[in-house]
């Protein structure tokens, strides 16, 4: 519960922070900071998630391969579709994230 | 095909691809990035369009060779330097990142091209999936 507050407290002041800051400077630099602002936060997340999403694929190809280690082959062409799939994700925020801060 | 297969597959086994596996996944991978790529390319002639098509799918083989390469290193040979695979794999997605940001951000390359290119690894994992469920059950 607290870390939701803590968390919930801390994307309230992220977001509002562009308004506060950017007042005086007229609408394009309220804009340019609120991109910024949407670019790390959406980059953060998408890494954050994939980066879980990798370390429980690892986990349980380590935790096969230990068990049945004859198994190896099978369980790595496995782990590189599972892998290149979450990484093809990242990439994709990545895109996604860049097209937003430099092209609308 | 045949004989495009096999160069293919001694250039893999060079390349320090051990399990057949692998190489058969990097293999589809390369024909999908490069065999669409070039197809589109002599359709549209040489658009901007199809060159960020072309673009987006190498930076989609690339990624998935070191990925490969890396993970299949990891599981058959585990006592060999981990770190160094570490330092490649960090090193691969920075060059990544920094080609992303020129071809977006300084290039202003078609984003619609670019991210249909880098599609090619999701089209190829697809497949593959669906494959291997069809031998499964088979």
């Amino acid at each position: 519960m607290k870390i939701t507050k803590i968390l919930f407290t801390t994307l309230a002041m992220v977001l509002v922070a562009s308004a506060a800051f950017a007042s005086g400077d007229g609408a394009g630099a309220d804009i340019m900071s609120a991109k910024a602002y949407a670019t790390a936060l959406g980059m953060g997340i998408a890494a954050g998630l994939c980066g879980i999403a990798q370390g429980m694929g690892v986990k349980g190809a380590c935790e096969g391969i230990a068990r049945n280690p004859e198994a190896g082959g099978q369980i790595s062409t496995t782990l590189i579709l599972g892998l290149a799939f979450i990484e093809s994700l990242a990439i994709y925020a990545l895109v996604v994230n860049l097209i937003l801060l430099f092209v609308v | 095909m045949g004989k495009i297969n096999q160069r293919l597959e001694r250039l893999l086994v060079k390349s320090g691809f051990q399990g057949p596996d692998v190489r058969i996944l990097v293999r589809n991978q390369i024909y999908v990035s490069l065999g669409t790529s070039l197809v589109i390319m002599l359709v549209t002639l040489f658009s901007r369009w199809s060159l960020a098509y072309l673009a987006g799918a190498i930076l989609a083989l690339v990624n998935f060779w070191a990925l490969a390469r890396i993970a299949q290193y990891l599981v058959h040979n585990q006592k060999s330097a981990p770190f160094k695979l570490f330092v490649i794999f960090i090193g691969k997605m920075t060059l990544s990142g920094l080609a992303l940001y020129w071809l977006i951000g300084v290039e202003r390359v078609p984003h619609w091209g670019l991210v249909s290119g880098l599609g090619t690894v999701v089209i190829n994992i697809a497949a593959t999936g669906l494959v291997q469920m069809g031998q499964k059950k088979g």
